[in-house]
């Protein structure tokens, strides 16, 4: 019975220090197994899952119902979107997902390099999802101003109107599609076009709110992982994270089609 | 009442009498590098297919005048990437290998999302089947009549325009009828790219067939072609 006192005291790890963490950890003191930990801590992420499924769900009922009542709407606003960036995007988090499975192989292999390779490149397409998100769809239709870098920039008639150090160059007439009160876009040719900048900005910025949650967590493994926390036999916030970010890979998969390819 | 102990083997714990965590190995499924390469290609080749299949529905309708009915569009769109989220479920985020009470929380999941959407669905299709004096109590939503001085200047377009119409209006006010019809040529219908051609069959005022609606339940006036009075859009009800 020489593991009562590990319990009985609370600590999770080996009394003597000697090797690195991961090895000398044994479980929370309120399970009974290392392996009754893992599993209660990932059926709990499922459940959490389960319940981000669900506040997406209410996302996709709101597309579907409005796209059913105002067709022509919606066919309109997925001609406003480009599906060279959202196919990149799609391809981006594809990689990621892929990167992601790998560390927690890397993980349980002991390749602590690898993994920590693997969680790094993980969030830096994170990072680059966000980022093109933000400069090459979300601002030039909220406002009009295309990054100088842009390829859509040269069909239009330039206003010579520019922000932040020339960096942005702005369109009369291209923003203010925006949705509900917001609206500003003089050209629309359905009434309801602001019910699809409703649903359109609600669903990717809330997924892209998810990817920002899942770099956090995937940043913490990683500095975690410096400190030696995660090995081959415990490795239970790698797999939670993964699962997280294989959920927004999830939801970006139906997104993508939704808003981007159904015409 | 008796208490004697039953001998038990070397080893054993009281606290864990199934050696569930015994020693230290998991005896966790480690995918192999193999399987997760090759989802993460079929992953991408799908990936393309799905937009391979938008753009040859674009090219069918502008080349042969051909619309396929949305419904080929939606189904196709949405198996394929039904078939990527399995791939991802299973593989990436290890269901199966794991636990199957995990897959039962999902599917059940799952289940309760097609219950919320299969009930939105089927009642926003049948509501031809309700009484004629029931149809006229449903209203068209998403317009609103709100007030549009939120930044404290006088509005010059009224307040109970409809949000598409105002913000027409409001551009034509500014910069005068002939520069709006210069503009406007620019945005043709709407596109990212001004030189793309649009199939003619599916024109802003032309439209594929409408589905799923009742006929003549929401009927709005041509959007294209109406005069953008104060009294166009929205300020009806």
């Amino acid at each position: 019975m020489t593991t009562l006192d590990v319990r009985q005291h609370g600590q999770p790890y080996d009394a003597p220090p000697s090797g690195p963490l991961w090895s000398r950890y044994k479980h929370a003191h309120h399970y009974r197994s290392a392996e009754e930990e893992f599993d209660a801590v990932k059926l709990g992420m499922w459940l959490f899952l389960a319940t981000e499924v669900l506040l997406f769900a209410g996302l996709f009922c709101a597309y579907a119902v409005f796209r059913m009542l105002y067709p022509q709407a919606f066919y309109n606003g997925s001609h406003y979107l480009d599906w060279k960036w959202g196919g990149f995007n799609t391809v981006i988090l594809l990689i990621s997902s892929y990167t992601m499975a790998m560390s927690i192989r890397n993980c349980q292999r002991g390749e602590f390099r690898r993994m920590r390779l693997n969680l790094a490149f993980t969030i830096f397409c994170g990072a680059l999802f966000v980022l093109i998100k933000l400069v090459f769809e979300y601002t030039p239709k909220w406002s009009g101003y295309f990054f100088v870098l842009d390829p859509a920039l040269h069909h239009y008639a330039d206003s010579g109107k520019t922000a932040l150090f020339g960096l942005f160059h702005y369109v009369d007439g291209y923003g203010g599609k925006r949705p509900g009160m917001w609206f500003n876009y003089a050209f629309a040719s359905d009434p309801y076009e602001p019910l699809w900048w409703g649903v359109y900005y609600s669903a990717t910025s809330i997924h892209a709110l998810h990817v920002l949650i899942g770099m956090t967590l995937i940043g913490r493994v990683l500095l975690r992982s410096f400190k030696g926390h995660y090995g081959p036999s415990h490795y239970t916030a790698v797999e939670i994270s993964g699962l997280y970010w294989h959920l927004v890979d999830l939801i970006w998969i139906f997104l993508f089609p939704l808003l981007y390819l159904i015409h | 009442m008796n208490h004697a102990h039953t001998p038990q083997p070397a080893g054993f714990d009281e606290l864990d009498p199934h050696a569930s965590g015994h020693g230290h190995s998991h005896g966790h499924h480690i995918i192999s590098g193999f399987t997760l390469r090759a989802i993460l290609i079929i992953l991408l080749l799908l990936t393309i297919l799905t937009v391979g299949q938008a753009q040859l529905e674009q090219y069918i309708s502008t080349a042969f005048e051909l619309n396929l009915p949305r419904w080929v569009n939606i189904a196709v769109v949405m198996a394929i990437a039904v078939v990527k989220g399995c791939l991802v479920a299973l593989f990436f985020m290890g269901l199966k290998y794991d636990n199957p009470m995990n897959s039962v929380i999902l599917c059940f999941t799952l289940f309760g999302v097609g219950l919320f959407l299969g009930f939105s669905m089927s009642d926003l299709a049948s509501r031809g089947m309700i009484y004629e004096f029931k149809k006229g109590e449903i209203l068209k939503g998403g317009l609103g009549n709100i007030s549009r001085t939120m930044n404290g200047e006088p509005d010059p377009v009224p307040a109970n325009t409809g949000i598409v119409a105002h913000a027409r209006q409001k551009k034509m006010e500014e910069i005068g009828p002939e520069a709006y019809e210069k503009l406007a040529a620019q945005f043709a219908h709407g596109g990212h790219d001004a030189t793309h051609q649009y199939p003619p069959g599916s024109t802003a005022s032309r439209s594929r067939p409408r589905t799923g609606l009742t006929e003549g339940l929401f009927e709005t006036a041509n959007p294209a072609s109406a005069k953008p009075t104060p009294e166009s859009h929205g300020g009806g009800h």
